[in-house]
């Protein structure tokens, strides 16, 4: 599944590992000298909880 | 401080299964009952205020049944859906004769106190049928609350309200529930229902699907890929490394 995305307003990644990739994301942008200006979940508000609640 | 308990609970009318073995325990503080409609919110709301017996299963506010118990409505407060008020009365008419019905001892300083925690000291002698709709429904609220219960049960409370009144009721509830409160509102409108800081329980086909605080919900659904936004100094670059990450924050 390919999973990042370059749109206008930024990245749109996406991965199955919350935790892992918000450990990872800091460490690989340091080693590339990358400065991360925002990391935020597009994804966690509560209607697309509930939006995936019901498909299930 | 009162816990509203269901353990196993179903009601089905004829054959229809409208909630199925639901166990959930609403402590104090605000807690959402979310759902899209037909999931079975308004059985569950009118299991716990009493209007219906489970067919299966336990229910208790505190530590009574709701059904057929009376007294129970001593510690709880209902606001229904339906505009049930008496429009022909003023606000302060109203909310006096329910304080009169729970045959409290001073009825007038005890409604003067519930319209004063609903701002609608202003409007109270007006007659209800010039009140907006957000307005009646803040007067359904004081006479939910003229007796001082611990536990108030809101059906769909902000359906027909504006942004703004669904705000400052949301605002009401969160200090109502961070009193100590037992608050339950059922809901399938989910605009600023997040600005709650309290738990959902969230209802679907007559199931309990999830509950708790949403993002924990959400860090658990781990079948369901995460999306972040993310900006950087050189987001191109970054893309090409996550790419080629073969660590956790590659993509998968």
């Amino acid at each position: 599944m390919t999973a990042v995305e370059l749109t206008r307003a930024g990245l749109q990644v996406r991965t199955s590992d919350y935790g892992a990739f918000c450990r990872d994301i800091a460490v690989l942008a340091r080693d590339h000298g990358i400065r991360l200006r925002e990391v935020l979940p597009a994804d966690e508000s509560l209607e697309s909880v509930f939006a995936y609640l019901v498909a299930n | 401080m009162t816990t509203i308990e269901l353990r196993n609970v179903s009601r089905w009318y004829g054959n229809v299964v409208a909630v199925n073995d639901v166990t959930m325990s609403i402590e104090p503080g605000v807690t959402g009952l979310l759902g899209p409609n037909g999931a079975g919110k308004s059985t569950i709301m009118h299991m716990i205020a009493g209007f219906l017996p489970p067919s299966r299963g336990e229910l208790t506010i505190g530590h009574g049944s709701s059904w057929r118990n009376p007294g129970v409505y001593r510690q709880v407060g209902l606001v229904p859906e339906r505009d049930s008020v008496y429009a022909f009365l003023t606000g302060e008419q109203f909310v006096v004769s329910t304080a009169k019905l729970h045959e409290l001892p001073d009825p007038a300083a005890a409604a003067a106190r519930a319209i004063a925690l609903l701002d609608m000291a202003e409007a109270a002698d007006r007659k209800i049928a010039t009140y907006s709709k957000g307005m009646r429904q803040r007067i359904k609220v004081a006479a939910a609350l003229v007796h001082d219960p611990e536990v108030l049960l809101l059906d769909e409370p902000f359906n027909g309200m504006d942004p703004r009144q669904r705000l400052h009721m949301m605002d009401l509830l969160d200090k109502l529930g961070s009193e100590g409160r037992t608050i339950l509102f059922s809901s399938h409108i989910l605009e600023e229902v997040e600005r709650l800081s309290g738990t959902i329980q969230v209802v679907v086909a007559g199931r309990l699907a999830a509950s708790g605080d949403f993002r924990a919900i959400r860090r658990l659904m781990t079948s369901r890929p995460h999306v972040f936004t993310v900006r950087s100094s050189d987001d191109r670059l970054l893309a090409s490394i996550l790419i080629g990450a073969r660590g956790p924050a590659g993509p998968r």
